[in-house]
């Protein structure tokens, strides 16, 4: 069985979706069933893991595996989440079709073709940032800007990759290829220029889309990026480079520069930032276990990203706000601040939370060979953190006028991934031993 | 030969600068449909391209064109939307042509004829400028969508396969579709949020 049947199953749903997409429990629920049926699929179908769809090789190895139930699991939980507080009725048909596209980058062997259902797929993310506050585009533009100025750098560099497989002695070929190649991937993962639409799209965008760019797009670019470095073997000493030092770039000031921010959306920005950053420093070391240890850094990112968005977005909807800022919320939804609290630490990497151990492992491995720059690493997820503890404060309060909240779905399902996140921190070997078995494979 | 080489030059040059200078958006509009048409034809004439290909890429235009214009032609012209000046605006022309012209010498592209390669680059760099000086959406899109066209031209001469060419068409007709709801969604923002220094700052 061919696995390009997977995205196509994701675009059909997106064109069905789109049907009933004022229906919002049926559009919810139709998004739900697909993705969770497409990874009962992906472990119980006979796919092919090796095969041609449009005239280029398609791969299913156990990683891209683990790497689509992410996609399409974190996705779910998303759906679940915005069928209670609907960020807009395109939400759903959106996510799915960027879904769709986003699986086939994973899948294709081609660079050419990587990049451009990356591009796509990230062009239909842009029509949902607006959502969040009305006129707003600014960070529409910055993320469209982003995307469009990326394509033709990772176009071109799918000539220059191959040109570099065959005169590997040629090392300004390699040079300038290795330099394209991060800079287009640096663009995609809003590390070059430092955040330049994270900032934009927190500010402008629904919760859960920022959510959605950031705990889903971002790792399967990121994904990609591996992929591309692990065929062509002959970049990846030069793109190492790049990596590591970006990657030690984005988390420093990403830290400094989210401890600096006095709203929700700046804080969410900068902190993911730094911690794309430690994910980058992990791939950057140029070894199969730096790279095993950011795949699992990006499972651990998507809860820690979940639970923010998902207490800030509940916050946010009680309060029939929304701005960046962040309502007192303690006193009427302990279970939503708690979330957005526990989701920060672990996003900073706070020992005990889940975002702990990949970090730890990043920062004591670049301590060995950088002692000022592993520092620097554990500084910058402690500025994060000091920044989320600042916002405790914010959270403290209660409205007497607000009523309490109604329904029962958000609340024990955010408790339930407070829960998990919890249980991964004090047992993170779950998330070692997946990424570890599927590397092995 | 000669003689055709050179209005190519000369007509792309104008284009382009239509882009940069047009205010207001109908101008910059149809000076882009007007470089679709020019590239298909040169691409046929030039780099010797099928004739289907660089008929679908015209017609990509005229699609990209249809669900700009009217955008376009709602927006008030010359309102002030773009943030830089006629001065501004024209030494930017300036500079993506001596810019052109720089990276034409210092990095030709392999198998693009001379007078194609220039363009590439006069395109790219005017697309970039455009971004660079606008804050309206529809500008900036256009901008965008020159600087994917020139580039698209450069790398069809050496990847001449019929899917790339169609998911790059793909790409540009969501690119006018994402600005036309963009530029909507900022013509109808309350006033507050439409003039605001956020929103200025991209």
């Amino acid at each position: 069985m061919n696995p390009i049947l997977i995205p196509l199953a994701l675009l059909l749903a997106s064109s069905l979706v789109y049907l009933v997409r004022r229906l919002t429990h049926l559009a919810t629920w139709i998004s739900i069933l697909i993705c969770v049926a497409l990874v009962y699929a992906l472990w119980s179908w006979p796919f092919l893991s090796q095969s041609q769809a449009l005239g280029r090789p398609i791969l299913l190895d156990p990683i891209r595996q683990v790497v689509l139930s992410f996609m399409l699991l974190g996705s779910a939980a998303f759906f679940l989440f915005a069928g209670q507080i609907s960020p807009g009725w395109s939400y759903f048909p959106f996510l799915l079709f960027s879904s769709g596209f986003q699986a086939l980058a994973v899948m294709m062997e081609s660079l050419l073709l990587e990049a451009i259902f990356l591009e796509i797929a990230g062009l239909v993310l842009v029509l949902l940032v607006p959502g969040g506050v009305e006129g707003r585009t600014r960070g529409a533009l910055a993320l469209l800007i982003a995307l469009v100025v990326a394509g033709p750098l990772l176009f071109g560099a799918s000539s220059l990759v191959e040109e570099t497989a065959l005169h590997p002695e040629n090392l300004t070929l390699v040079r300038t290829t290795a330099a394209v190649l991060a800079t287009g991937f640096g663009l995609l993962l809003a590390v070059l220029p430092l955040g330049f639409y994270l900032a934009g799209v927190a500010y402008d965008a629904p919760p859960l889309v920022t959510a959605f760019v950031t705990g889903i797009y971002q790792p399967m670019v990121f994904f990609v990026l591996w992929s591309v470095l692990g065929r062509y073997p002959g970049l990846g000493e030069q793109a190492s480079v790049f990596l590591f030092w970006g990657g030690i770039l984005a988390s420093v000031l990403g830290g400094l520069l989210a401890y600096a921010q006095r709203t929700a959306a700046g804080l969410l920005a900068y902190g993911a930032l730094a911690d794309m950053g430690v994910a980058l420093v992990g791939l950057g070391t140029a070894s199969s276990e730096g790279a095993a240890v950011a795949m699992a850094h990006f499972l651990s990112r998507l809860l820690g990203l979940a639970l923010i968005t998902m207490g800030w977005g509940a916050i946010r909807y009680h309060w029939g706000s929304a701005s960046a800022e962040l309502p007192m919320a303690i006193g009427k939804l302990p279970w939503a601040a708690a979330g957005y609290f526990l989701g920060g630490l672990s996003l900073a990497g706070f020992p005990g939370t889940v975002g702990f151990i990949t970090r730890w492992a990043v920062s004591s491995a670049v301590e060995s060979s950088y002692p000022i720059w592993g520092l620097a690493l554990w500084a910058s997820g402690w500025a994060v953190a000091l920044g989320y503890l600042r916002f405790l404060d914010r959270l403290w309060g209660e409205d007497p006028e607000l009523p309490p909240w109604k329904g029962w779905v958000i609340p024990v399902s955010l408790l339930a991934l407070v829960a998990v996140s919890l249980l991964l921190g004090i047992y993170p070997q779950g998330i070692f031993r997946l990424v570890e078995a599927a590397f092995v494979s | 030969m000669s003689e055709w080489r050179e209005a190519v030059v000369l007509g792309g040059l104008l284009l382009g600068g239509g882009i940069i200078l047009g205010t207001g958006g109908r101008l910059a509009t149809l000076s882009l449909l007007g470089l679709y048409a020019l590239w298909s034809a040169l691409l046929v004439v030039f780099v010797d391209i099928s004739a289907g290909v660089a008929l679908a890429k015209g017609l990509v235009g005229l699609l990209v064109f249809l669900i700009l214009y009217p955008i376009a032609s709602r927006m008030p012209q010359g309102d002030g939307s773009q943030v830089a000046a006629w001065p501004l605006r024209l030494a930017m022309l300036v500079l993506a042509a001596v810019g052109a012209y720089g990276l034409y010498f210092r990095y030709p592209w392999e198998f693009v004829p001379s007078e194609v390669a220039f363009g590439v680059w006069w395109m790219m760099l005017v697309g970039l400028l455009t971004v660079l000086v606008s804050t309206d959406p529809l500008q900036i899109g256009i901008g965008l969508l020159t600087y994917e066209l020139g580039f698209e031209v450069g790398f069809t001469t050496a990847e001449r396969g019929i899917l790339a060419a169609g998911f790059l068409g793909m790409i540009q007709i969501l690119l006018a579709l994402v600005t036309s709801y963009l530029a909507t969604a900022r013509a109808q923002a309350p006033p507050a949020t439409k003039g605001s220094g956020e929103e200025e700052r991209v």
